[in-house]
């Protein structure tokens, strides 16, 4: 039996909490997925008798109530999702993960959906702050998706990722010989992302020369391909990310301010993991519900204090390093709990309320660990070099670089 | 017997709710809209309020002003239920407890059986 990946989200909810009430409109908010999606999916699952509906003239105010479940039906659907998952199309990013990572219900929040909920509605282009790992991109991704462009294309460009010298034909496009390796005409991403919605990450990292055909880009939703000379103009919305200080970057004048205004219309911040840490269990338990579903396996569960581990950390990395850890965490667990144990995090020093510990930069981090190397090999400096994998000449010319005193191997003082 | 406006736009929802308060025990009526919530009120005096917060006429937030606003009907708990999690404006706004939507109807008749102790 072959389930859309909105009926298996719907059936793992049911699973978990079996007496759930709501209407269509309260689980499509629930699970960030259009009205539609929930409606076919409610309609897969009336099959396996495990849902009442209780149908309205307008669908997404039609109402949902699940059955209470028997461990009998308990089993048929846990066998039912297991035959769902195995079709060759679940992947992590098939929807799932991604609505994982939307979920909570802690205030901070609120402000967010509520957000996503009006913009989705309109054309303007949205500006998403916050730091690395939050899920801009996820944020994105549901505006798109709940948005009347849900059915077009949804193009991320990441404006780091791409070199500047290809950037401009990446976006644009480019016309047959207008530079040396342009054999063909070729159509860019905003071409190609026509009807729907382009999201571009890390809007800092784009060089100012194209910060200006961007910005007219945005105004006239209008450009010009790399060797071109006629205007092609696009239907398309702009979802604009970055966890840069863009202001201060106005005001060091390495990002235009015209540009900045033209993004900044709506801005959306997406609150960093350390401040929503009541969201934590349920990110966690979507988390491994989404790992289980990519892996084919029933999804296992957190230990107490485990959990208690998970929600004392400072998260610098945010749910994205919330995912790694406990993806980590699954591959040494045992048990059929995931013990406290088996999570590793990358600072071992819970702060439960506090600040996330200060970033340091590479060199400071290369300085302290070459100290520590060093002090634990007691002075010797090829089993230091050795431990750090790294050549023994490399090692001297750091040691001098960064002014580590060695303490030679036979000074050591001995006993007698 | 105990008895519980429920205020909700969604009928089927509003039914749904209704049933399951009765089946323990409760008396109930239904309003669809703000203002109905606000007339219904004062025809039987409920011991507690179930409030959806997007409703037609007049909103949950601008029913719970005028609730607590009111000295004849300050006193009576409201149970907030809203799509959008926000239990401290909710707390704020005079709720005595807050619910997402979608719940669960154990944890809903939990929290009506807290309100009418």
């Amino acid at each position: 039996m072959k389930l859309s990946p909105v009926a298996q989200e719907l059936l793992w909810l049911y699973l978990a909490q079996p007496d759930l009430v709501g209407s269509v409109r309260d689980f499509s908010i629930f699970l960030t997925r259009s009205v539609d999606e929930i409606v076919s999916a409610l309609d897969e699952l009336k099959r396996y008798d495990c849902i009442r509906l209780t149908p309205d003239a307008e669908p997404a105010a039609s109402g949902v109530v699940f059955v209470p479940l028997s461990s009998e039906r308990r089993r048929a659907l846990t066998r039912a999702l297991d035959s769902g998952v195995r079709r060759p199309a679940a992947s992590r990013h098939d929807g799932f993960a991604y609505a994982a990572d939307l979920v909570g219900r802690d205030p901070q929040m609120s402000a967010v959906y509520a957000m996503i909920d009006r913009v989705s509605r309109t054309n303007a282009t949205v500006l998403l702050l916050g730091e690395s790992g939050v899920g801009k991109e996820v944020v994105a991704r549901t505006i798109h998706s709940r948005s009347l462009r849900a059915g077009g294309p949804f193009a991320i460009i990441d404006c780091a990722a791409i070199p500047a010298a290809l950037l401009e034909s990446e976006l644009f496009g480019h016309e047959q010989g207008s530079f040396t390796s342009a054999l063909r005409k070729q159509i860019g991403r905003f071409e190609a992302a026509d009807g729907g919605t382009i999201f571009l990450d890390e809007i800092a990292e784009l060089p100012l020369d194209l910060q200006g055909k961007l910005l007219r880009a945005l105004q006239m939703r209008q450009f010009t391909r790399v060797g071109g000379t006629s205007p092609i103009t696009v239907d398309v919305r702009f979802i604009a990310a970055t966890n840069r200080p863009l202001e201060a970057m106005v005001r060091a004048r390495t990002f235009r301010e015209d540009l900045f205004y033209r993004l900044n219309v709506i801005a959306i911040t997406v609150p960093p993991l350390r401040e929503r840490r009541g969201d934590i269990p349920l990110l966690s338990q979507r988390v491994l519900t989404a790992l289980a579903h990519r892996d084919g396996t029933i999804p296992r569960r957190l230990a107490p204090d485990a959990l208690a581990k998970l929600k004392g950390y400072a998260w610098p990395g945010n749910v994205r390093e919330l995912e790694n850890v406990l993806e980590r965490a699954l591959i040494v667990s045992s048990h059929a709990e995931i013990a406290a144990e088996d999570i590793v995090l990358a600072d071992d020093v819970p702060t439960p309320e506090g600040p996330c510990p200060p970033i340091q930069s590479l060199r400071e981090v290369e300085i302290a660990h070459i100290r520590r190397v060093v002090a634990v090999t007691a002075g010797n400096e090829s089993e230091a070099a050795r431990l750090l994998g790294i050549h023994r000449d490399t090692l001297y010319r750091k040691l001098r670089r960064y002014n580590i005193a060695v303490r030679p191997q036979n000074t050591t003082p001995r006993m007698s | 017997m105990k008895h519980v406006l429920i205020v909700e736009d969604e009928a089927n929802i509003a039914r749904i709710i209704q049933h399951n308060l009765q089946r323990v025990g409760l008396d109930t009526s239904i309003a669809r809209d703000g203002e109905a919530a606000l007339e219904e009120v004062h025809v039987r005096r409920p011991d507690a309020i179930i409030l959806d917060l997007l409703l037609p006429k007049a909103d949950g937030w601008t029913v719970a002003a005028r609730l607590k606003a009111d000295p004849a009907t300050a006193t009576i708990p409201i149970l907030m239920l809203s799509i959008v999690a926000d239990r401290e404006r909710g707390l704020a706004a005079g709720a005595s407890d807050y619910l997402t939507k979608p719940f669960t109807v154990s944890d809903l008749l939990d929290r009506v059986a807290k309100l009418l102790a």
